[in-house]
């Protein structure tokens, strides 16, 4: 999969600059046609410190990462706060844009996993995510977005309990014997109807989205938070998916490596997930159908950074499918990619304080969605911006009685 | 030792003379049975004619099997079909006989779908959503535990739908055309089988060329065979490209319908019985668009529209049965396997089945006859 030079199309980060310069709400030293509008200091405006009053006036969000995470929060923030926050500007930092981030090579079927530790927070964000999903697939907006319901199997060896997303998604039941026939070597089973959301259409469709919204983007890898702060950046929102550790050093973050083909097999219309306890999630073959090919996987490799194709991955991923799917034999594979998921044991989904120099600024960070990112995307989404929102009190709080809006 | 001799070269003689002798000529094409193959002659190349040649030719190898049709997907009635395994109901077909026959087509496409061979037969599982605005009674429908996973739907499931109360949900079995046909088409002539090229205005035409005649013509038996009981009832259905689509959705009046296939999508329909109208109709195109679109919004992106037409062979009950026709001295054995209505796709192999069971029966009774005619 080729990386490449910076091609983003239409949101380049020139004309990114260019569209940014039609916004009333842009400083004046933009005009100097810096990489950056904000690298006139005397413009910047800061949280505190001997300068003066804060202002509530101009509000500069970073948003690092455009993948599903750091575009459906971008989204949310400004959905829910332009009104409030009038000169809310929002930016996008990433080295990667769709259709070269993580999200993009994802299958795009909404299953957390099967076992939710514990962590009932997840599970109320998985759902707040199916719900909202739910609500789009009658809009108009549906197809553009990537967005159809999807039915299919869930394939156990054993009887295993049900999981903590039965009650989520439509229609969950267990196998018939009959349905299990299809499944030779498969003793156990669910059946649902869940969501596909296809990362290919809904990040292009939300960054749509964002720059009739004014949003500007970016290419630019961000080396540290230093960085955009010095730039005048007010909130940071920390999306950087598997390479968090790269701006801020998280033990608990890991690739988990998957790979996946993507074959034209038209006559298979569900998704069919096998499960091997001792291999874990991911590491037993899958096939999802998706709006034009059909995603065989079933590789979960944890710490391997390789994004490069495996051939000997490939024949472990097209011999159980095809076992798994004896018509996928005729198959023809048309594409082939390799993603790092990042897992964690837990999203990582909290502000943190950042000190440079003398002045300090708030980070949210929203990373850390291992294999089901799209599934709990808006639920991250909807936190992350009401800790923007606290933020923004707490902002309120700090100004002094008189105001000069 | 000479005295037995002398008898058999004395019965072949009886028998060159029973052969050639003029009033005794009709028994040539019966004595013909004896030393050569049964031949029989399917009429029609629909989805009835081909199953019933295939399965005739599987379960008896020792015949012939000619196809003999004027029209060859995709000009055929089953090519406008959606091809989707959901019974229709005849009224004077016993219960337990429909079910049977679904059963068996069920089974038998079943194991297909589940080998290498379903993509190029054209067979695909697919899920979805049966939907009544008026809530129905708690009658189950005969099939309900043939498809998979059969079950009334959720309330949550229902919101899907804002216009209905009530609805069932399971997983079936699609055929899509040309493509099973042609896998038909080809796997009977992988067992020797031939599919001739003609139309057939009486089927006396045939007497000299075949045994047993087995009649598939569908709505083509009114002309043939003059059968007044059998009707058309006029569908007209629109192929589209929708591929993100991949569930069904019935409305339970079964005059609106959305049937994802490996290729498009058929939206439909309509029936309207008693029309031979052939022509597709652009208001009733729309109508069927506009009332899919309600039922699937997102059809609104649908690409590539094409329209067809079809009539449904229909029938109070599929005729299935043999019945012996008789010219003077002429005696021809005919298997009739037409009438399936709504629900050939449903019943094909099932009817394939019993079809060929007749043509033994019909070639149990000739050979019979035949050495009834040697003593």
């Amino acid at each position: 999969m080729a990386r490449g030079p910076s091609r983003l199309g239409a949101w380049h980060w020139r004309s990114a600059l260019s569209i940014g310069m039609q916004a009333s709400s842009l400083p004046a030293c933009a005009a100097l046609g810096t990489q950056s509008p904000y690298s006139c200091k005397s413009q910047r405006s800061s949280m505190d410190g001997p300068a003066g009053a804060v202002s509530l006036a101009a509000m500069r969000v970073a948003v690092i990462g455009a993948g599903v995470i750091g575009l459906s929060t971008a989204l949310c923030i400004h959905d829910q706060y332009h009104a409030i926050v009038p000169a809310l500007e929002i930016e996008v930092y990433a080295d990667r844009y769709t259709p070269h981030t993580t999200s993009d090579g994802a299958a795009g079927l909404w299953q957390p996993y099967l076992d939710d530790k514990g962590n009932i927070q997840e599970t109320l964000w998985n759902k707040e995510t199916f719900d909202y999903l739910l609500g789009h697939l009658r809009s108009p907006e549906a197809e553009e977005m990537g967005l159809f319901p999807m039915s299919g199997y869930n394939l156990f060896t054993q009887p295993v309990p049900d999981p903590s997303w039965k009650n989520i998604v439509l229609g969950f039941r267990k196998l018939t014997p009959k349905e299990l026939e299809l499944f030779p070597g498969y003793s156990y089973g669910w059946f649902n109807t869940a969501l596909m959301l296809e990362g290919k259409s809904y990040l292009p469709w939300l960054t749509k989205r964002l720059q009739q919204r004014g949003v500007k983007f970016f290419q630019k890898k961000i080396r540290s938070f230093g960085e955009l702060l010095a730039e005048g950046a007010d909130i940071i929102i920390n999306c950087t998916g598997v390479r968090a550790g790269e701006l801020q050093p998280d033990p608990e973050l890991q690739p988990g490596r998957g790979q996946i083909i993507k074959v034209l097999a038209p006559w298979v219309k569900h998704f069919i997930i096998t499960h091997d306890t001792e291999s874990g999630i991911y590491n037993s073959p899958y096939v999802i159908p998706g709006s034009k090919l059909v995603t065989l996987g079933g590789i979960f490799q944890l710490g391997n950074w390789n994004e490069e194709n495996s051939p000997r991955d490939h024949k472990t991923i097209w011999e159980r499918c095809c076992q798994l799917l004896p018509s996928l034999q005729k198959a023809k594979a048309v594409d082939e990619w390799s993603g790092l998921r990042p897992v964690r044991h837990r999203v990582r989904l909290e502000r943190e304080t950042i000190h440079h120099g003398l002045s300090k600024s708030e980070v949210i960070h929203n990373y850390g969605h291992g294999g089901f990112g799209l599934t709990i995307h808006w639920g991250c989404a909807m936190a992350t911006a009401r800790l923007f929102g606290s933020i923004l009190q707490e902002k309120k709080l700090a100004r002094p009685p008189q105001s000069h809006l | 030792m000479f005295w037995t001799i002398g008898w058999q070269s004395s019965t072949r003689n009886t028998i060159q003379y029973l052969r050639n002798h003029p009033a005794l000529k009709f028994h040539q094409n019966w004595c013909g049975l004896s030393m050569s193959k049964p031949r029989i002659a399917v009429i029609g190349a629909g989805l009835i004619g081909l199953s019933a040649a295939v399965c005739i030719s599987e379960t008896i190898p020792t015949c012939s099997v000619t196809i003999i049709s004027d029209e060859f997907t995709p000009n055929t009635t089953s090519d406008v079909a959606a091809g989707m395994l959901i019974p229709h109901t005849y009224p004077g077909t016993p219960i337990y006989q429909q079910k049977q026959w679904f059963k068996e087509t069920f089974d038998y496409l079943f194991a297909i779908n589940n080998s290498s061979e379903a993509p190029s037969a054209g067979i695909s599982l697919v899920s979805g959503w049966q939907i009544f605005k008026t809530s129905s009674s708690a009658e189950l429908p005969f099939w309900s535990d043939i498809v998979l996973g059969f079950r009334a739907m959720t309330e949550m499931e229902l919101k899907k739908f804002p216009q209905y109360r009530f609805g069932q949900a399971f997983t079936t079995l699609k055929c899509d055309c040309p493509s099973y046909l042609l896998w038909l088409e080809k796997r009977l002539k992988g067992n020797g089988g031939e599919v001739h090229a003609k139309r057939i205005a009486n089927l006396w035409d045939l007497q000299n060329n075949y045994d047993i005649v087995v009649n598939c013509t569908g709505i083509g038996s009114r002309q043939l065979i003059g059968d007044l009981k059998i009707y058309p009832v006029r569908g007209q259905v629109l192929k589209v490209h929708a591929p993100w689509l991949n569930h069904f959705i019935r409305d339970g009046d079964g005059l609106s319908y959305i049937y994802p296939g490996i290729h498009n999508v058929t939206l439909g329909g309509t029936r309207e019985k008693g029309s031979w109208n052939l022509s597709p109709d652009p208001n009733i195109s729309k109508d069927i668009f506009d009332k899919c679109c309600a039922l699937e919004p997102s059809l609104q992106k649908a690409q590539d529209i094409k329209v067809r037409v079809g009539l449904r062979p229909s029938r109070l009950a599929v005729r299935l049965q043999k019945e012996i026709l008789v010219q003077g001295e002429k005696k021809l054995p005919v298997v009739h396997n037409y009438g399936h209505g709504s629900g050939g796709f449903s019943m094909h192999w099932g009817t394939a089945k019993e079809a060929a069971r007749l043509v033994g029966e019909c070639i149990a009774t000739l050979q019979d006859s035949l050495s009834k005619a040697k003593l």
